[in-house]
């Protein structure tokens, strides 16, 4: 049998010839592919500088976050304050590195979230069909109605203030997203020659849907993931930018970065950092993603890296 | 194409429905008796709860209560204000003009910007003017609006004092909100643009004309752009919808008027009458433009009337 696991069901009969070099190892061909792509590599990089600082946040953090030094209200960024004082007499370095913690668990908690109500509805949706399939996707026509914030700021709205409310407020937001991916990779899955054999083979639904038809569709949630910490952090550093999410003293980025407004004149360094810390983490998010992509993209295959 | 239409329109009808069951049961999702929101800290006698109860009709079966919501709903009826106790359309009235407005500048600067770089991009491709708007735009994807707006006040704002700080009167007000709203969009835009005109240059019918004799300038107006322009259409579309609840953040950062930093407000303060008519509204406004969207899509690529 020399059939592309994707191929499209119109190929089959039409072209009785295409063979298939499978690559001898896939992971190893993946990784030259994407490796060869800088930017992707400065993505990784950058964000795993930016994940061990928020571990190490008690150790890399000369200060307590909250820790307001009497006498050094909005003292630019010097040997002592790498990043200066924020108008409380607040370490901005330390606020940063602590926020961080804050970023990645929201992002992390909201994507574990949106994977695991939005995968399952997608596979039921996708190997199920008819009724099902209509109920669920007409949900989600429902939820694509509200615009981007617009959802994450009704869930706030009904469930309070809060970091926990953020979480899942931006986890409900990525929902749709998984669905119809999940979705749409599952209809092509199911094309496939085994998955026939495996319903002759008198094989259950759900063992079908999860052991045959599930790992197609586990590249493309990877590939969704990474771009979806960038969404994450994005909708939840919005949400706490709009004093909705998580209270003071804590630090968080969208929050400081809405305290910082104030100080402007007096102090650039307040809102700059935790602003930059944003985009880098978005930054690389994009990068990763665009780099998955392209090693990913089967249409990419074949074509000589550069 | 009027069957497309009417069917395409049709197909909206439930959704607008389950949009407005949603903003119905947000009330019903609360934790706590929206009887005791609306009071407010102020502590009613069991008489005065019972009578507010029958006055916002929570005795009826939850259908009822729907079926109620809907039909004010669309008369423009959402009660009034836990808080203000002014009429919530009215208030949603006076403030969704800038909200507009400031979208609409928006939109224009995401067009203008995103087009601009998008073709210059795909025509020069491989040189520096290449990957410098690219850049420019991977900068503008990763770059959340909010501190764009920030950075964009200081420099512009503060620095150089070119721009007044905050407030709404005025296009001169107008300039930094809308850069900050729609700079975003402007970088999918231009990537969007780059891939569709690259991806049509290499189509078979662009060398035909070329080879007809046609001129690079008029091979790109006139054979390339029109295709490429097919996805843009959806994307802008989007857009409006997305940039509509934007302008929540940039209203905010701006202090601007709108209902976008009302929506804020309502939600600080829990209004929920007040919340639930803008979400609604605002989703509706999206609801309406992927229409829009959709059947101009019908309109610009005969194929999709016929699916």
């Amino acid at each position: 049998m020399a059939l592309e696991p994707d191929a499209a069901p119109a190929q089959r009969g039409a072209t009785e010839t295409i063979t298939l070099s499978k690559p001898e190892k896939p992971l190893a061909e993946f990784w030259h592919r994407f490796s060869a792509n800088r930017g992707a590599l400065i993505g990784v990089f950058a964000l795993l500088l930016v994940f061990v600082l928020a571990i190490a946040a008690p150790i890399v953090a000369p200060y307590a976050p909250e820790k307001q030094l009497t006498g050094k209200r909005l003292e630019a960024p010097g040997p002592k304050h790498i990043m200066g004082t924020d108008n409380f007499g607040r370490d901005v370095f330390s606020r940063v590195v602590y926020g961080a913690r804050l970023t990645f668990a929201a992002s992390l908690v909201a994507i574990v979230i949106a994977v695991g109500i939005g995968v399952p509805l997608g596979l039921t949706a996708g190997y199920t069909g008819k009724a099902t399939d209509s109920v669920i996707m007409r949900s989600m026509d429902i939820m694509l109605a509200f615009p981007g914030i617009l959802l994450a700021l009704a869930v706030v709205a009904i469930l309070g203030n809060g970091l926990v409310p953020v979480e899942i407020a931006v986890g409900v937001s990525l929902i749709p997203a998984y669905v119809r991916l999940v979705r749409a990779s599952v209809l092509s899955a199911k094309e496939n020659l085994y998955v026939d054999a495996a319903r002759v083979n008198g094989c259950r639904a759900w063992r079908i849907a999860t052991l045959h038809i599930f790992p197609n569709v586990a590249t493309p949630i990877l590939v969704l993931s990474t771009t979806a910490i960038g969404w994450a952090v994005v909708i939840a550093a919005e949400i706490n930018f709009l004093n909705l999410g998580v209270q003071p003293p804590t630090a968080e980025w969208g929050a400081d970065l809405a305290a910082s407004r104030t100080y402007l004149r007096q102090g650039w360094w307040m809102g700059t950092f935790p602003g930059l810390a944003i985009m880098i983490v978005i930054l690389a998010a994009n990068l990763i993603g665009d780099g998955l992509q392209e090693a990913l993209d089967p249409r990419m295959r074949g074509r000589e890296v550069r | 194409m009027g069957r497309f239409l009417a069917r395409r329109a049709l197909l909206t009808i439930p959704v607008l429905l389950g949009v407005s069951l949603f903003v119905f049961m947000m009330v019903h999702l609360l934790p706590g008796d929206p009887v005791t929101i609306m009071m407010f800290g102020a502590s009613p006698t069991p008489k005065q709860v019972a009578a507010l109860r029958e006055q916002m009709g929570l005795n009826d079966p939850l259908h009822i209560q729907y079926l109620k919501f809907v039909s004010k709903a669309v008369r423009g009826d959402f009660g009034r204000s836990f808080r203000s106790k002014h009429l919530v359309i009215n208030d949603i009235k006076d403030n969704i003009g800038p909200t507009l407005a400031l979208t609409g500048a928006g939109m224009l600067v995401a067009m203008v910007v995103g087009f601009a770089l998008g073709i210059l991009a795909a025509l020069r491709r491989n040189t520096w003017i290449d990957s410098g708007s690219m850049t420019l735009a991977l900068a503008g994807v990763s770059m959340p609006s909010f501190w764009l707006g920030i950075l964009l006040i200081y420099f512009f704002a503060v620095k150089l004092d070119w721009f007044p700080l905050t407030g709404n009167e005025g296009a001169i007000r107008l300039v930094l909100p809308a850069i900050a709203l729609g700079w975003g969009y402007a970088a999918i835009t231009a990537r969007l643009i780059r891939a569709n005109l690259i991806d049509v240059m290499g189509q078979e019918y662009i060398l035909t004309a070329r080879s007809k004799g046609l001129s690079r300038q008029s091979v790109i107006g006139r054979h390339a752009m029109k295709n490429a322009m097919i996805p843009v259409i959806t994307i802008i579309g989007l857009q409006f919808g997305n940039m509509l609840a934007g302008a929540v953040i940039i209203e905010v950062l701006f202090a601007r008027q709108g209902i976008g930093r009302l929506l804020v407000d309502a939600i600080l303060q829990r209004d929920f009458p007040m919340v639930q008519a803008i979400v609604l509204v605002i989703a509706v406004f999206y609801v309406i433009s992927n229409l829009l969207v959709d059947v101009s899509y019908a309109f610009f690529d005969p194929r999709i009337r016929y699916e």
